[in-house]
């Protein structure tokens, strides 16, 4: 079923929507839940999440990428959970790595300005991705948006696993100056 | 190292545009457009005759362009001088072609060395580059074509809009400060004993060095280790710029210690691998960390293995380095319909 189809079910209220959604995307979100959360069930209740919230969300939302729209739903639901569970404080799983790479692109000592709103700061990391060159971009949005372990990322672009690694790396080091330059961080 | 800050980011990162969320899902290779080349130059060339100079962009002062473009970037840019070509440092960026389609915009640039061999088939910009429109666009370039016999450089940038909508760039300003070259990939195997090697480690605790990152595929690293090699003299040189200097064995890991020389000036950079025979054992991490003089970076990789087993591997690696880094100032201001 196209997507505007499903969209025009969510907004006449038909369940058949939620059907349609999970037919079409649920193994898509299922694949994000579960490269956040190690239980499997847990990941199968954060999709369910993800479809009960775009039920919920359409109407009055109309989004123009259902696919994008859904997989980001089923991120939030599942860091969401992540974050109840506790489950980084234990530091296990692994989303934690995924947060420890992350902090890289944090400026030493300093703080993202309070100020700076969520949305504010995925623009500036948009613009970032936008100067890189394709491959690198979808590497790291495979990396830390999807939360891909290095050795898939490997396998589907026919690269070596260690030159994942590194092209991670380096992109993270770029996004640390990008951002310092954008003025993000607070002075000390 | 989770904080509320970093969640912040993790969160950010949850709300990318569309576009990056779906493309990510289609790992292909960049296919190049098949732009028409002389199209695209007979476009830029009529574009070029036909723009006019604002009388105001005579006086070419940069100071007043950068205060200019932080209060009305669209204006500044609209009174740009156009110039099509630039030198310096014997170096010549000339800009070959330009056109717009849709909600893309490509143009080419041309890169000569004048007065050395400084351009070659590796030519690099070192994301030194800036692209300067009226509007917010995202867009990258790449080296597209290397013609040995002239010695030229075509580098290849595309420009598109944030939400699909059609360019209506007005004078696009690239300017560019680094040009790395030299660039030169080598696979190589080490013919000594890791067994030996590791019997001569030293250390020195974590405190003491400064951490430039890293990666790991357990637990954070960092919180396991209380300690880091202490580098000696080069066991092994496969390339300029590249040298193993420690290797050692700590809380069940072989720890293998590389220095990357220069990396802010020449990029240098790599991995190393351990073989057991024809297997490759995974590496289960890296971290990276400073050199005295804060040029160079070591970069401690960790295998998880017996020390047992350390008489059957072999060590090889995979490095990038680059010989030429030529600084500069190189910028060209052109119309693009």
């Amino acid at each position: 079923m196209e997507d505007q189809a499903i969209v025009a079910l969510f907004w006449a209220r038909d369940p058949q929507a939620l059907e349609a959604l999970s037919e079409k995307y649920g193994a898509d979100c299922a694949r994000v839940a579960q490269a956040i959360l190690s239980d499997p069930q847990d990941a199968e209740e954060c999709v369910n999440d993800a479809l009960l919230s775009a039920w919920n969300a359409m109407p009055p939302h109309r989004p123009e990428q259902l696919r994008a729209f859904v997989l980001k739903l089923t991120r939030y639901a599942s860091l969401k959970r992540l974050r109840e569970q506790s489950a980084l404080k234990r530091g296990g799983g692994a989303a934690v790595l995924v947060y420890e790479e992350l902090s890289e692109c944090l400026s030493d000592g300093h703080e993202l300005s309070e100020r700076l709103e969520e949305q504010e700061l995925a623009e500036r990391i948009n613009a970032f991705l936008g100067m890189l060159p394709r491959q690198e971009r979808q590497v790291f949005v495979q990396r830390y948006f999807y939360f891909a372990p290095a050795a898939q990322i490997a396998e589907a672009f026919g690269f070596r696993e260690g030159k994942v690694r590194t092209m991670l790396f380096r992109t993270r080091k770029r996004l640390k100056t990008y951002l310092e330059k954008e003025g993000v961080f607070l002075e000390k | 190292m989770y904080s509320l800050k970093n969640e912040k980011f993790v969160s950010a990162i949850g709300n990318l545009s569309d576009e990056y969320v779906l493309e990510a899902l289609k790992p292909v290779k960049v296919q190049k457009q098949p732009w028409r080349k002389a199209l695209a130059l007979a476009a830029a060339l009529a574009f070029v005759l036909l723009a006019s100079v604002p009388a105001l962009a005579a006086v070419n002062v940069e100071g007043a362009y950068e205060l200019l473009y932080a209060a009305a970037p669209t204006f500044a840019q609209r009174l740009k001088p156009v110039n099509l070509s630039d030198t310096d440092q014997g170096i010549c960026m000339t800009l070959q072609d330009a056109a717009v389609e849709g909600d893309t915009a490509i143009f080419r640039l041309k890169f000569q060395d004048l007065e050395l061999s400084r351009i070659d088939e590796t030519t690099d910009l070192f994301d030194s580059y800036t692209i300067r429109t009226g509007q917010d666009l995202k867009g990258h370039c790449q080296l597209e074509d290397y013609d040995a016999e002239t010695g030229t450089a075509v580098f290849l940038a595309e420009l598109s809009s944030m939400n699909g909508q059609d360019l209506r760039l007005g004078k696009v300003t690239f300017s560019l400060y680094k040009i790395l070259s030299g660039k030169q990939e080598t696979e190589s195997v080490w013919e000594g004993s890791l067994q030996d090697a590791a019997k001569e480690a030293l250390w020195q605790p974590s405190s003491t060095v400064s951490i430039r990152g890293g990666w790991g595929d357990d637990d954070p690293l960092l919180s396991k280790t209380d300690r880091f090699l202490s580098p000696q003299a080069p066991l092994w040189e496969p390339v300029q710029g590249v040298s193993l200097t420690a290797i050692g064995y700590a809380d069940g890991f072989l720890r293998v210690q590389v220095h990357y020389a220069d990396i802010l000036q020449y990029d240098n950079h790599g991995d190393v691998r351990l073989l057991q025979g024809k297997e490759n054992l995974p590496c289960a991490g890296m971290i990276a960390y400073w050199d005295e003089e804060k040029t160079g970076s070591y970069e401690e990789y960790f295998f998880l293995l017996s020390e047992d087993a350390l008489s059957e591997c072999s060590l090889t690696g995979w490095f990038v380095t680059a010989s030429q880094l030529t600084e500069g100032r190189w910028q060209v201001t052109f119309p693009i319909p």
